[in-house]
């Protein structure tokens, strides 16, 4: 589920944090500029691990700051393909089942991905799973299990955005798309797969 | 930025969360002084994988624990029976209570395994990584 990355990177840091320890004043602004963030093609930044390599602080002509190439590894999450993850069913639509595990919402479930003979109850919005008779519901905020079936990255970054037809605006905001830049599409298609209380016996 | 390895190393779940508590309270710590304010982001995502892995079977685990269940399983030393790396960190991960979760997270069980070993192999992983929510022993062996 979580794994480590090295990363290199030029840090600054400003003259407050001077009156830090070096190693506290660069863990500090690594992790105000990775925390929680989504890096493409490695994952979701969780905190910093190490710092493997510190160069000396380099001070530009015109301004105060400090800049330090740090070499450094990152806790990233990023589960693999194939692992098993429990979390809790956020909501249901038509289209399938959102999961969230508090840190990171981006799961979906398509209905595809459900397990066999599973149906969606449009009265109360939520699919059911119909196993010999007996109709199981697979409620909000249950425990559910899951495989992680392919991971997407989106590059949310706005220069490559493509601009929408007829918006033409200077606000950023304006022109984005709503889609995650990092998401799991996952399975509950097997057995031990869906809401642990069906498999708890 | 340059992203040297994006994977050079996966992680157990219990090492995040030591990793996030000691973090945490060394910034507490830390704080008393008033030297340190914290970025909010780190925060949020500090506080929300921790409750995550709070509530997860990792919160009851220690080093001590992993060491001795990888010893443990040391003991399946048929070619077939090693368990991957991927394997092992699931069954740390998710700590498995029953035969259909151990089918889960150990690939081809029951070409590699006899499907008798089960509540051999549910014991050790009890026997390694003991908690307290376990359903009385006997229950789980009649399933």
């Amino acid at each position: 589920m979580f794994n480590l990355a090295e990363i290199k990177d030029t840090i600054k840091i400003e003259p407050s944090g001077f009156r830090k320890k070096k190693s506290q004043a660069i863990t500090d602004e690594i992790n105000r500029k990775y925390a929680n963030k989504v890096l493409q093609d490695v994952g979701l930044c969780v905190a910093m691990f190490d710092i493997l390599h510190a160069s000396e602080g380099f001070i530009h002509h015109g301004d105060g700051c400090s800049y330090v190439t740090v070499h450094f590894r990152m806790v990233i999450f990023r589960p693999f393909v194939g692992e098993i993850i429990t979390g809790k069913i956020r909501s249901c639509n038509q289209e399938g089942v959102r999961v969230t595990l508090g840190f990171f919402d981006d799961i979906f479930i398509p209905y595809a991905y459900l397990q066999q003979s599973t149906e969606f109850n449009a009265e109360e919005q939520v699919w059911v799973w119909m196993y010999d008779e007996n109709e199981m519901f697979m409620d909000l905020d249950e425990d559910i299990r899951f495989r992680v079936e392919s991971e997407h990255f989106f590059d949310t970054s706005p220069s490559v955005r493509p601009k929408k037809e007829g918006v033409d605006t200077p606000d950023l905001s304006a022109n984005s798309s709503k889609q995650a830049p990092y998401s799991l599409v996952c399975s509950i298609d097997g057995d031990g797969l869906g809401l642990l209380s069906w498999w708890s016996g | 930025m340059e992203i040297i390895n994006a994977n050079s190393g996966m992680l157990s779940n219990y090492e995040v969360l030591a990793l996030l508590n000691d973090q945490k309270a060394q910034r507490q710590a830390n704080e008393v002084a008033g030297t340190r304010e914290v970025a909010e982001n780190l925060r949020t995502v500090e506080f929300e994988v921790q409750k995550y892995l709070g509530a997860s079977p990792c919160a009851t685990q220690s080093p001590k624990q992993i060491a001795k269940l990888k010893e443990a399983f040391s003991k399946f030393n048929g070619e077939s029976q090693q368990l991957m790396k991927v394997e092992l960190l699931q069954i740390l991960n998710l700590r498995p209570r029953s035969d259909v979760e151990l089918t889960l997270v150990i690939e081809e069980f029951e070409q590699r395994f006899d499907v008798s070993s089960c509540p051999e192999i549910l014991a050790i992983i009890r026997d390694a990584l003991p908690r307290n929510d376990d359903p009385p022993a006997g229950e789980e062996d009649d399933e």
